[in-house]
Parts: structure tokens; sequence; C-alpha cells
């Protein structure tokens, strides 16, 4: 239930969501994954797996930056065979992201709740002139791995 | 005994994975219209994953395919059909923005050198309609669908 209605939030959210008039600022940069944990790993299934040192393509979108409206964003794309976007629902260090993106098994995913932890982005305050921003925190359930524990940290440079 | 099916368990985890037969390409862009200007550009390519349907090979009754760019996805499904000419497919973007949203358009035509499910390699040539979500952008695009193992 809780899933649903929070599809359903996202769902109407994104229909009236500000960009679509607005500007919206984006970062983008390269993501290293620095731990991974439980299953995360697909033996036979090369593409899949992620694993300490794994590099992902990625692109954040801070909230209330410009029109980026009150969720922060951010997106891991796996080489290229699978984009992961996480809608963080929380503004604190901890809590849910709403899922949305397509796996590697070219199967969508707009809906469910996961968990992020120990979020951190430095610098603290973003603005659209700032040029550096560096974000680290655990994911739940990365990349759609159900089971998959991971924390990253990523470097972006304003796009 | 509890063992035995934790084990069974986990091999029916990891070929989870395994039962449904992906092909992928990378789907070049050979043509588009005028209203693709701010969306896609011959030559423009990305990463095709092709999953079309069948229960035989573990890809139940709809058929996906899946573009990705180096930082943005557009996802297609044909409900209870194959890709193929005249049809019409729902569909989701979500951009290089971050901004995503449903979509739907339909298959202008759809050639392959083979059937999908026997050979290793099928070459596909589509138009698409509304191409990642972008009305009236009609683009044309070859993928040389290669079978994964």
């Amino acid at each position: 239930m809780r899933a649903f209605v929070f599809s359903s939030i996202v769902a109407l959210w994104s229909l009236a969501s500000p960009d679509a008039g607005l500007a919206v600022t984006v970062w983008q940069g390269e993501a290293v994954i620095t731990t991974a944990s439980g299953t995360c790993t697909f033996p036979g299934d090369e593409r899949r797996n992620i694993s300490t040192g794994t590099v992902l393509k990625s692109v954040y979108r801070p909230r209330v930056v410009d029109g980026n409206g009150p969720n922060t964003r951010i997106s891991f794309i796996h080489d290229s065979g699978a984009m992961f976007v996480m809608v963080l629902q929380d503004t604190g260090a901890n809590g849910d992201y709403a899922k949305i993106g397509v796996t590697h098994s070219a199967l969508l995913v707009n809906s469910g709740l996961a968990g992020f932890a120990s979020f951190q982005q430095l610098p603290a305050t973003i603005t659209v002139s700032t040029s550096f921003v560096r974000v680290s925190g655990r994911v739940e359930d990365f990349m759609f791995l159900s089971g998959c524990d991971a924390t990253f940290r990523a470097t972006y440079s304003k796009r | 005994m509890r063992r035995l099916l934790i084990a069974a368990a986990a091999l029916l985890s990891i070929s989870g994975a395994q039962a449904e037969t992906l092909w992928v390409a990378e789907a070049r862009v050979i043509a588009v219209t005028p209203q693709c200007a701010d969306t896609v550009a011959v030559a423009d390519f990305f990463r095709a994953v092709f999953r079309p349907q069948g229960t035989t090979i573990g890809n139940g009754a709809n058929s996906h395919l899946a573009l990705f760019s180096q930082r943005s996805t557009f996802w297609m499904r044909v409900p209870n059909n194959t890709f193929r000419g005249g049809v019409n497919y729902v569909g989701y973007f979500v951009k290089a923005s971050l901004s995503f949203g449903g979509t739907s358009g339909a298959i202008l035509d759809w050639q392959e050198s083979s059937a999908f499910g026997g050979p290793v390699v099928s070459n596909v040539t589509t138009s698409i309609t509304n191409f990642f979500g972008t009305s009236q952008c009609t683009a044309t695009l070859r993928m040389p669908f290669n079978l994964l193992p």
C-alpha cells in the first residue's frame, strides 16, 4: 500500500513537475562504488555485477536549485545497460528513495521505495553557480538489484 | 534438508537472472524528422536491449525494447505482441535532466533479417514515432542485435 501511494505521488508529481516550464540545473560526473554487499554479483552475467571499484556515469539534480523541484534526484548508468534513478523522499542523511528507471533486463521500474543512508553532499548548499559537487551515501537495492547494498562516492561538475 | 533447500533457492535466485532471453545492439540513428531537432540526430547511438515476447524463452507475453544513451533512457513495451510494423507501444523516458514520464507511439516499420528466437544475430531497421517522448519526432534506427549468452 505504501509503495502504491508513493508511486501515485511520484506519478502525479511528475505530471506537475516544475521543469515543464522552468530550467533545471544538473551536475554530471562519475560515481565509484566503494563497498558492495549482498546480492550484487551474478555469476554468468557479468554485465549486472556491482562491486567495489565499479564506475558509473551519474547525474545529480539537487532539490530547490533553479527549477529542480522539491526532491533531489540522482541517476546512475551502469555500463550503458541499465539506468537507475533515485528520487529522494527525505532531505536528511537517511531516508527513502523512489525507484525510477530501466533494469538490465529491459524492464521498466517506476514505483516502489527503498532506503538510503549516510547521504552527504558537499558543499552542503548548492547554487546555480556551484562548479563542483561531491556526493556519497549508502543505497539499498542499488541498480534495482534486490538485496544489493552499495556505498558510492560521486564527483560532479556543473553541466 | 534445510541447507539443501537454501542451496536450491540460491540456485534458483541466480538462474532467475538467466531465465530470460535478451539481445543487445548498438542502435544507430540513420534518419529523423525535423521535430527531433532537440531530441536526437542522425549518427547518435544507443545501447539497445531487446526482450522479445516468448514464454518459452522466459520473456513473457510482452516485448520490450530499451535504449540507453550515456545519461538517459527510452523504454518501450508492445503488449502481447512482437515489435513489427504497424503496432503501438507504451513508453517511458528518463531524460538527461532527470525529468521522466510516460509516453506512447507507433512502430511504423520493423524489418528484421531473422526472426528472434532462433539465430544469435538479427539485423533490425525500424522507424519509431514520438521518439523519447517527443511529439512527432520519428527516428529510424539500425540495430544489429546479438544474443546475450
